[in-house]
């Protein structure tokens, strides 16, 4: 997946899937949409 | 933390979506989550998609997003909920309307380096095929071009020096010894 736009406050936040870090099932944002939502980005490192 | 805020919070419309972004895949981060107990979903960012989504340099960071899918706050490289502020603020973002939360958002402004992002690719391209030693020279490259994308240069660390990383805590003392040497 490549980003093609950048996003700021009161941007609608683009789709995407990444996959579950227990079983690589593809999780979407949009299976969020009427939730308010954290995403909180983070690593090992 | 996060677990606990979720546990107090599950019963209301809100969701957590934490996301690893970890370019070594789900077996390095996983153990963090496993240890957190965390029964919300997280996601592995091996690419550093939603790095270049935000202009983001480092981590952590938090992006607030509404019940219309609308971004109502972002917080990048400060979003340490151990900390009192960021707790406070996830707080009022569970329990009050979405709008109601003004916090200023934290952005970056400077652009990432295209060229430092093409090679951050390459390298990750050379690194899934196990051509480790061009992998990180790849990084290292890259680095050269955007010194400050701690996300590239922490990466590229962690592959290089394991023992700093996953034999018990992370050494940010060790961490802090790279930057004085300017490596």
């Amino acid at each position: 997946m490549v980003a093609t736009e950048q996003i700021g406050v009161e941007s609608v936040m683009p789709e995407f899937e990444l996959p579950s870090i227990t079983d690589g099932r593809a999780v979407r944002l949009s299976e969020y949409r009427g939730k308010k939502v954290i995403l909180f980005m983070w690593a090992s490192w | 933390m996060w677990q606990q805020l979720y546990q107090t919070h599950k019963d209301s419309e809100i969701e957590i979506l934490s996301v690893a972004m970890d370019a070594q895949g789900p077996a390095k981060a996983l153990p963090y989550v496993e240890k957190a107990g965390a029964t919300f979903t997280t996601v592995v960012d091996g690419d550093n998609f939603l790095g270049q989504l935000l202009n983001a340099r480092a981590i952590p960071n938090g992006v607030l997003i509404d019940e219309q899918g609308v971004v109502r706050h972002i917080n990048l490289g400060g979003f340490d909920v151990h900390h009192a502020e960021t707790k406070q603020l996830v707080e009022d973002w569970f329990t009050q309307p979405s709008g109601a939360v003004d916090a200023a958002a934290v952005t970056n402004e400077t652009p990432l380096d295209e060229r430092a992002l093409k090679l951050f690719e390459r390298g990750l391209t050379l690194y899934r095929d196990g051509n480790m030693s061009e992998a990180t020279a790849e990084w290292r490259k890259a680095i050269e071009f955007d010194p400050k994308n701690w996300i590239i240069r922490k990466q590229l660390w962690a592959v290089e020096h394991p023992d700093k990383f996953y034999v018990g805590d992370v050494d940010y003392s060790w961490q802090r010894e790279q930057i004085d040497k300017g490596l």
